[in-house]
């Protein structure tokens, strides 16, 4: 079954390792199953524009869509990160996009104007 | 002399080359480790004509933070530089890759440099700076999907940091890339030569190009910088 893995905001230092955990868990148990994953991120907190725990958690999250797919994309593991702005839903399109599209692996689909003139994260 | 800095992993591979350069860059350096033999380290840096004392903490725990916290108080000098250096390898594919692994990876890397950060916060004196040690794995690396998430946590954390405590403090981390070390001198010869050979600037690092830039970004030269990943890689991350 794919994943779609949402950030959630973070209240504690333990919950930061609690998400990036609960994350991991479920791209490798999708990956395994030869099915994609889509992290769902805040694209401010790419660039530390709010808390330090979120900030945390989003970069954690976009580290390890890249590590897993560094070691997986020969097999064809599909893992890809959607930043929206703060708590927008991310468009149906993208999320299937990011599901589906041939060799789009290991990538961060922006969808939030707030990232326009910023560091690439 | 420029302050206290506080230095964690420092009887590490790259803690004792990164301490001794902030002594001899004119701090007077807090090393911090669990092991103890962080004492010899401070013991060499001292016979150099150095300022360096130790603290032997698990920062893990909240009694660690205050132990290195009294200790910083004890020096009866401005906490001018913070170097997030204590970090481990649980290395596995993902698949083999066990909870604990994971969780471990995740504490020191990440949540150690948190909240020792976090635990020193009004300590920190005007213009002083904390420094994270990435790595360039933060892009992706085979087996290290632990590894890879709290080096690239740490850089949110660097972006957060800066731009929370602007401007008493700055922020930065540093990515390493491939780097003498037991690990790499651990590894097959022709492994380790395929390496370097994707290196742009043709050879391996050393332990003191990580110092050296962990100096530069604490040091005045690099005063206007800050929520910056600076990558001590040799060209690495943008070859082939």
């Amino acid at each position: 079954m794919s994943a779609l893995i949402r950030q959630r905001s973070a209240t504690s230092l333990e919950d930061v390792g609690a998400q990036l955990l609960e994350a991991f868990e479920s791209v490798r148990g999708a990956v395994t199953e030869g099915e994609p994953s889509v992290i769902v991120v805040n694209a401010p907190d790419l660039i530390g524009q709010g808390t330090l725990e979120d900030a945390a958690v989003a970069t954690g999250l976009l580290g390890l869509m890249r590590a897993i797919t560094f070691e997986g994309a020969s097999k064809g593991w599909r893992v890809n990160v959607v930043a929206v702005d703060r708590d927008a839903d991310p468009p149906v399109e993208v999320l299937e996009s990011a599901m589906t599209t041939p060799g789009l692996m290991g990538q961060v689909l922006h969808v939030a104007k707030g990232m326009i003139g910023k560091v690439v994260p | 002399m420029r302050g206290c800095a506080v230095i964690t992993g420092a009887a590490g591979g790259l803690g004792i080359p990164i301490s001794r350069r902030m002594a001899e860059a004119g701090f007077h350096v807090l090393l911090v480790d669990r092991s103890p033999a962080v004492a010899q380290v401070a013991d060499d840096i001292r016979s150099a004509g150095l300022l360096a004392e130790h603290s032997v903490a698990d920062l893990s725990t909240d009694e660690g933070v205050a132990a290195v916290a009294d200790a910083v108080r004890a020096t009866g000098i401005p906490l001018m530089a913070l170097v997030n250096n204590a970090g481990i390898t649980r290395d596995a594919r993902m698949q083999n890759m066990t909870t604990e692994q994971f969780e471990q990876v995740i504490e020191v890397n990440l949540l150690v440099a948190m909240r020792l950060t976090l635990g020193l916060r009004e300590l920190f004196a005007e213009g002083s700076s904390v420094v994270s040690m990435s790595s360039r794995a933060a892009l992706g690396n085979f087996g290290q999907s632990n590894y890879v998430t709290s080096k690239s946590a740490l850089i949110g954390f660097t972006r957060a940091l800066a731009q929370q405590w602007a401007p008493r403090v700055r922020a930065n981390a540093v990515a390493p890339g491939l780097i003498d070390s037991p690990m790499t001198q651990a590894m097959p010869a022709e492994v380790l030569s395929g390496l370097v050979d994707k290196v742009p600037a043709g050879r391996i690092g050393t332990a003191d190009d990580v110092a050296d830039a962990v100096v530069f970004l604490v040091s005045d030269a690099a005063s206007y910088i800050t929520g910056q990943v600076l990558t001590v890689c040799g060209g690495r991350s943008i070859a082939p």
